[in-house]
């Protein structure tokens, strides 16, 4: 089976979904059941197209030619496995979600392209294929965050993404043409096979910033944080299966060659940079997705600080598990600000242990994300703690993280389910059947997911990297007394305490970080502003230029015109000086 | 075959004088129109015929018909119908002018046929008189530009005897021929004659710095006379330095080539430098024909018969596009139209003539497609192949600085200032029309125009 | 065979006559409409001759037309002339079907197109220089008319700058085909016959010509630091004029760039300065569009932008980068058709280019601001609209030559793209404020959208049209 055609039936729903105007009650089900059907295909396809690399001429230029090359390698069906599982749920949340009907058509052709973006990356088996759903992923995630128009800062967040995105978009093309000429294949598995040339490690540098892009790594994390102005659905979606994740994804299949360039320091240090940026700004952030979402941002930086550990199995372990806490914490954020007027200062938000469907999915959750035993979390978290001990100095701070990690997450859960005062009223009922649905049904694969564990190295046998995942009892018990820390601190803070605010000391501002870089941000620019304006001035100094060029022609037009004085003597004295010249031109 | 077909031109130029000095005693405009016209016409037909057989013979000794000749013929009897044809409307009274216009047509038409120096001056003198006696009668307001005329043209007559009393003792006769045979080389009389001899036809060609006069005169002079000295006469004059330069002084081509060269650059940088702050149309049209007379010396200045083909080419090219084109500035003139500013939004009040207007400035311009590319592609290829590469440089860039005014112009003509249409008389009309007509028509086939003006090129050149 | 391409050419001079002296607007348009149609039809026919028979590349029509300088009237299809023709005959397709505020005597734009179609057409499957030049020059004139736009005094400022700087270039051009006809050893314009002897040339003719050449392409494409004329004509043109002026005209100067590179061997050893210029201009343009508020202005120096890629591509000299300069011809003269169209309907329905004042369009107007994001897309290169293969093949080519230098002005698109979403999420998708619309779009204009979105997509999917005429 042709492995491209999976993703057909999702984009046929897509573009169906346009056509849906004036009858918004089918958009959600079309396109929700176009994504079972891509499903279906997915699970066929990984077993009936395993291991497969499939190539279609897409052009040919002078004897060589450019493929659309698809792969099943276990990798890449790691992901759309993934993407499978959680797009149906990410749409029937969507479902409950949009309750705008004038919306529902666009947002779910967005979605739907989104989604069939990000399963072209995950099957794509070269760098060309592997770029046109990069690009697809960018603009449509562009279009998903600026979904809302009207909101005020909705279209600045979309503007802060493409721009951020863009660097990277641009970086990759620069590198994939630059091994194109080294090796004349786009193809993964040619490359991989190749020896490597003297341009590799310039081109697997700005890979690597184009996935730090993507993947929202120091120093290009912050548009993740305000990409939660985006719908929710969206921010579920983008934080689990997609967008983030394929920066993190590209870097696990292309790792041989980031080793080979010499970069695996690099992604280290970025990786442990990212962690403590986005634990620091998970603490103290006080917004409800934005603390997710930071907790994404340290969530990808220990993905990398395990690929720079050259632990590959305990990234993609955790690359997997981490996929559905995200979509389940989301989830529940979305449905408790649902609950409390779209409100998203978490010491705005009560009440969401009053609704057990709610809070239970959303326990699992964070329970997970802390990294308890037995849930997913903790595994993956633990192998890479394991993956990381031979480095003390990486060690000592991951176990830091693991504890901040718990003490947020608790923190965020503490706060959003005090009861209700009298001030407030959140009303739970109000929250669409199809939304709790979806984040019980995804806490279900929360949970589920822990399995993963026992077969992940197996299965990535493939590849021929160490045979079994390592995971030493002692790192367990560390990371969990860590945990355990993490929540008595949090208890204490939030619980015991009755916070009513955020505090803002000089910790606060120490830890929330963000505020630093985006001033960063804006002081780049503005650089590149006055630069332009500097180019602007040189445009109208060329212009002028040329202009006073014309000037000054006419203004010698104007002087010569005063030798025709109107006077006939005048002419005579021409006549003869003519005369004289020529004369004494022949002369000399 | 026909012998009496060799006379027929002198024949046909006492008709034309008849024909004037009967307009002189019956008055009758409608009549006086006809009969010159038709002598004219008579006279193109020989032209044509002449030129499309390449007939060649000496009918008496002070003229000879050749390929030259003819094509001479054809365009200055073509040059003299629109001209006649305009003035009807552009001379109210016409009289003076029908009176005068065959008579000037007659040393007009014979210049090119000239077997002798004698000829030469005679025709010119028979030329210039006329044109100063019709600016002088058609009212106070014209006795300016009638004086300067006169005096430039007393100069230059003058100076052009001198001239070729100074090569006479070279030479047993006046012929032409005989005279390049008898050249004895670089005397300093001889280079003397020369340069006299430039100057001298250089006044009535427009060549820098004996040209001054030209803008006066060509505004200040009758609507009906303006096109005929910037398209006729003045090619008059070239055809005579023509003449004289590559046949009496064929052993100076070096002396030729580097006077002309010179002359050349100054005339070209004069008439477009000059035009860019005319505002009055007339003038910048006058001084527009001051750089034509620049590009034209480009063709002669390569000495080659390339380059005369190229010079024939652009003399007959700009003939039509200066005399629609005074025609045109002459009738609005008429209509209260003076400066560019008057013209914004013509194209409301007349589409002909606004779009006659573009083709003819698009043509003076150099825009393929029109005959005015044609000439200076043809002058400024000669110029290369005569290895003048800077001499073609300058051309080009002078081309390019003349799209300044020409664009100006063009610029006003479809500005959208509305405007109550303009009624466009037939005798106006059909001048245009025609001066337009053969802008387009040789300018999109240019091959028969060019074999001709190559084969007159290369029968004055067989003279030698 | 069928004479396709003098028939191609006397039905758009005839297409051109019937519409001028067809009366009324509404007859005129539809003549111009009509004639452009079949124009397209033909181009279409010409493009599949080019890929299904392999005789059908390099087959010469001729006339015999000016015997002294062996001219003919001859014209051959090559590879890249049949994309270009192609180009042109859709841009001009989509600009007889738009409509603009500013003729208001529209009777006269729609003779001028077809002219306009008629000269690019013709110079793009000319097989002789002589040839080149003219339709070169009928297509400034008639380009010249089309942003004079018949009137609207703002408009003679822009127009006559531009017909200064464009007989500027025609000058220098003419002066170098001179050149080159008196020095080949047989005198002729043939361009096949000067791309076999083109090393006879004397050496430092040679080099007068490649500046005189280069200089005259700069002008027209246009290259820093000759560009100054963009700003002005694009803004102040009719929709229809600056979609057909950087749509088709400024390929005018790409594709004699392309000839220069291609025909001229001696051309090689000035390709690295032409790729540094290429470089700096593509740089230049990007900074000089961030302080742009004007909508037009914003994708005349977008159009410079993707110029200096163009001339990236061609300095590369090999098949990729020639393949990709030409790809992107296509692809920007599409993306400038579209941008411009949108522009264009913009200013229909909120009678202001200007993106501090405009607010909101998606809300009323919902076709254009999603067009100027698909043209926002294509021009940045993203993939499956036509620009990113051409980018691709452009860079490939580049880094072959040139290493990584090659891969650096890849970042000015980057640049580009920073200022173009910016604009985007000003103006056209943020609703917090939104300017009041004044019209509603005119179904034509939506038509316009479609043709040039349609033919973005067509060759962003199947890019092979173009390739494949390079050998697969």
């Amino acid at each position: 089976m042709l492995t491209l055609l999976v993703i057909f039936p999702l984009l046929a729903a897509s573009f169906l979904a346009l056509l849906t105007y004036g009858k918004e009650k089918y958009t959600g089900p079309i396109v929700l059941a176009g994504s079972l059907i891509t499903s279906l295909l997915i699970a066929y396809a990984s077993f009936s197209s395993y291991g497969k690399i499939q190539e279609l001429g897409w052009f040919g230029i002078s004897g060589y030619t450019f493929h659309i090359t698809t792969q099943l390698l276990p990798l890449n069906i790691i992901l759309v496995m993934l993407i499978g599982i959680i797009t149906p749920l990410i749409l029937l949340y969507s479902m409950g979600y949009i309750d705008s009907k004038m919306e529902r058509p666009r947002f779910f052709f967005e979605m739907g392209i989104f989604a069939s973006a990000m399963l072209l990356f995950a099957i794509s088996g070269n760098f060309i294929t592997m770029f046109i759903a990069w690009e697809m992923l960018g603009i449509t995630s562009y279009l998903l965050i600026g979904f809302w128009y009207h909101k005020e800062h909705a279209p600045y967040a979309a503007r802060k993404s493409i721009s951020t995105i863009i660097i990277g978009d641009f970086s990759m093309l620069a590198a994939m043409l630059i091994i194109w000429s080294s090796y004349h294949t786009f193809s993964f598995s040619a490359i991989l096979a190749a020896h490597s040339t003297v341009y590799l490690p310039i081109a697997m540098l700005l890979v690597l910033i184009a996935c730090f892009t993507k993947s929202a790594q120091f120093p290009f994390h912050e548009w993740l944080a305000d990409a939660m102005e985006g719908p929710t659905p969206v921010s579920a979606f983008l934080h689990s299966s997609t967008m983030v994740k394929a920066g993190v994804f590209l870097v696990l299949v292309l790792s041989p060659l980031f080793f080979k360039a010499g970069l695996s320091e690099l992604i280290l240090s970025i990786g442990m940079i990212s962690v403590v940026l986005g634990a620091s700004n998970a603490i103290s952030s006080h917004h409800i997705k934005k603390i997710l979402a930071y907790s994404t941002i340290e969530d990808l930086g220990l993905m990398f600080v395990a690929i720079g550990l050259h632990a590959i199995i305990a990234a993609v372990l955790f690359f997997i598990v981490q996929a559905f806490y995200k979509a389940v914490l989301f989830m529940s954020a979305g449905s408790i600000m649902r609950a409390n007027n779209e409100e998203e200062d978490i010491y705005k938000l009560y009440g969401s242990s009053r609704r057990k469907s709610l809070y239970v999915p959303m326990l699992i959750g964070v329970v997970s994300i802390a990294g308890i035993f037995p849930l997913s979390g903790f595994f993956g978290k633990a192998a890479i703690d394991t993956a990381a001990s031979s480095n003390i100095f990486a060690y000592a701070i991951l176990v830091i993280i693991d504890f901040a990690t718990s003490a947020y997450i608790f923190r965020w859960m503490f706060i959003h389910s005090r009861k209700n005062s009298k001030a407030h009223q959140s009303n739970y009922a109000q929250i669409p059947r199809s939304m709790i649905c979806a984040g019980a049904i995804t806490s279900a694969l929360v949970i589920l997911a822990a399995v993963v564990f026992f077969y992940i190295s197996g299965f990535l046998s493939y590849y021929g990297y160490s045979a079994s995942l390592p995971l030493s009892l002692l790192d367990s018990i560390i990371e969990t007394v860590a945990v355990a820390l993490g929540i008595a601190l949090s208890y204490k803070l939030f619980v015991l305490a009755k916070p009513t605010g955020a505090i803002k000391t000089r910790l606060y501002y120490a830890l929330f970080n963000s505020v630093l870089v985006n001033a960063a941000y804006s002081y780049i620019a503005n650089a590149i502003m006055y630069f332009a304006e500097g180019i602007n001035v040189l445009d109208e100094l060329i212009y002028g230029f040329f202009a006073s060029g014309g000037e000054g022609i006419v203004a010698i037009s104007n002087k010569l015109r005063l030798i025709v004085t109107g006077d006939t003597n005048n002419y005579l004295i021409a006549f003869v000086a003519g005369i004289i010249l020529i004369i004494l031109l022949l002369l000399v | 075959m026909f012998e009496i077909l060799n006379f027929a031109i002198p024949i046909l130029f006492v008709g034309l004088i008849a024909s004037g000095l009967a307009t002189a005693m019956h008055k009758n405009k409608k009549l006086s129109f006809l009969s010159n016209t038709i002598m004219l016409l008579l006279v193109l037909a020989f032209g044509i015929y002449y030129s499309a057989f390449s007939i060649s013979f000496n009918a008496v000794s002070l003229y000879h018909v050749y390929p030259f000749s003819s094509f001479l013929l054809v365009l200055f009897s073509l040059a003299l119908l629109i001209v006649n044809a305009a003035a009807l409307h552009l001379d109210e009274k016409y009289a003076k002018f029908g009176t005068m216009l065959p008579i000037l047509s007659v040393g007009i038409l014979s210049v090119g046929m000239a077997s002798s120096l004698l000829t030469i001056i005679v025709s010119i003198e028979l030329m210039t008189v006329p044109t100063i006696l019709l600016i002088a009668f058609s009212g106070k307001q014209f006795a300016e530009p009638a004086t300067k005329l006169f005096l430039m043209a007393a100069i230059s007559i003058a100076v052009l005897a001198f001239a070729i009393t100074l090569v006479f003792p070279y030479d047993s006769s006046l012929s032409l021929s005989q005279a390049a045979s008898g050249n004895m080389g670089s005397q300093y009389f001889l280079v003397l004659a020369l340069v006299l001899l430039v100057a001298s036809l250089g006044t009535e060609a427009a060549l820098f710095p004996f040209d001054l006069w030209i803008p006066d005169v060509y505004q200040g002079s009758p609507h009906s006379v303006s096109p005929l000295l910037a398209g006729v006469n003045k090619k008059v004059a070239f055809v005579a330095l023509i003449e004289i330069a590559f046949v009496v002084f064929s052993g100076q081509k070096a002396e030729i080539s580097l006077v002309f060269e010179v002359l050349a650059i100054l005339t070209m940088f004069f008439g477009n430098l000059g035009a860019m702050a005319q505002t009055n149309v007339k003038r910048m049209l006058a001084y527009s024909s001051i750089s034509q007379a620049g590009y034209i010396m480009v063709g002669l200045a390569a000495f080659s018969v390339f380059g005369l083909e190229a010079s024939l080419f652009q003399i007959f090219a700009h003939s039509f596009m200066i005399i629609g084109a005074f025609v045109l500035a002459g009738f609005l003139s008429m209509e209260g139209l003076d400066t560019i500013n008057d013209y914004s939004g013509l194209y409301r009040r007349s589409g002909f003539l606004a779009f006659s207007l573009t083709v003819m400035m698009l043509s003076m311009a150099g825009i393929p497609g029109l005959i005015g590319f044609v000439g200076k592609f043809l002058l400024f290829s000669s110029a290369i192949s005569s290895g003048l590469i800077a001499l073609a440089f300058i051309g080009i860039i002078n081309s390019f600085l003349s799209i300044y005014y020409y664009g100006r112009l063009i610029g006003n003509v479809y500005s959208s200032r509305s405007h109550k249409t303009m009624h466009v008389p037939k005798t106006v009309y059909f001048p245009i029309l025609a001066a337009v007509v053969i802008i387009i028509v040789f300018g999109v086939y240019p091959a028969p125009l060019m074999y001709l003006a190559h084969s007159a090129a290369a029968s004055l050149f067989s003279v030698i | 065979m069928l004479p396709i391409i003098f028939l191609m050419l006397a039905i758009l001079g005839i297409g051109g006559l019937v519409a001028a002296l067809a009366g009324s607007y509404s007859r005129s348009k539809l003549t111009a409409i009509l004639f452009s149609a079949v124009a397209l039809l033909i181009a279409s026919y010409m493009v599949l001759g080019a890929l299904t028979s392999p005789g059908f590349l390099g087959s010469t029509e001729s006339l015999p037309y000016i015997g002294q300088f062996g001219i003919y009237l001859s014209f051959t299809i090559t590879q890249f002339g049949v994309v270009l023709v192609l180009l042109a005959s859709i841009v001009s397709f989509a600009a007889s079907v738009a409509v603009s505020t500013k003729f208001e005597d529209n009777r006269n734009l729609y003779p001028l197109i077809l002219l306009f179609e008629f000269s690019a057409i013709g110079l793009f499957v000319s097989a002789n220089l002589f040839l080149f030049y003219i339709f070169w020059d009928v297509g400034v004139v008639a380009s010249y008319f089309l942003i004079s736009a018949f009137g609207k005094g703002e408009n003679k400022h822009a127009a006559n700058t531009f017909l200064i700087y464009s007989i500027f270039a025609s000058a220098v051009l003419l002066f170098g085909i001179m050149l080159i006809y008196f020095y080949t050893p047989v005198h002729s314009f043939d361009i096949g016959y000067i791309a076999s002897h083109s090393f006879e040339i004397p050496a430092d003719i040679q080099g007068m010509i490649f500046t005189l050449f280069f200089i005259a392409f700069m002008v027209k494409m246009p290259i820093f630091p000759f560009h100054s004329w963009i700003a002005n004509a694009y803004s102040e043109a009719p929709t229809q004029g600056s979609m057909l002026i950087s749509g088709v005209l400024s390929k005018f100067g790409a594709y004699g760039m392309l000839l220069l590179f291609t025909v001229f061997a001696f051309s090689s050893e000035f390709a690295k300065y032409a790729f540094v210029i290429g470089a700096i201009s593509s740089f230049y343009a990007a900074f000089v569009v961030m302080r742009q508020k004007d909508l037009k202005r914003i994708a005349a120096y977008s159009s410079m932008l993707e110029s200096g890629i163009i001339l990236v591509g061609i300095s590369s000299l090999n098949v990729f980068g020639i393949a990709g300069a030409l790809y992107l011809m296509l692809a920007h003269g599409l993306v400038m058709a579209l941008m411009f169209a949108v522009i264009g309907g913009i200013e229909i329905s909120y009678g202001s280019r200007n993106i501090t004042m405009l607010k909101g369009i998606v809300k009323d107007s919902v076709g254009s601001a999603y067009s100027f994001l698909v043209g926002t897309f294509a021009s940045t290169g993203i993939p499956l609209t036509a620009g990113f293969v051409a980018d691709v093949l452009i860079f490939i080519g580049a880094i072959k030559t040139y290493g990584l230098y090659g891969a650096i002005p890849i970042f000015s698109i980057m640049l580009l793209g920073f200022y173009m979403y910016y604009a985007v999420n000003k103006s056209f998708l943020s609703t917090k404020e939104s300017s009041q619309s004044i019209a509603k779009l005119p179904r034509q204009m939506a038509f316009t959208y479609a043709i040039a979105m349609a033919a973005i997509f067509i060759f962003g999917i199947f890019p092979y049209l173009v390739t494949a005429l390079f050998g697969i």
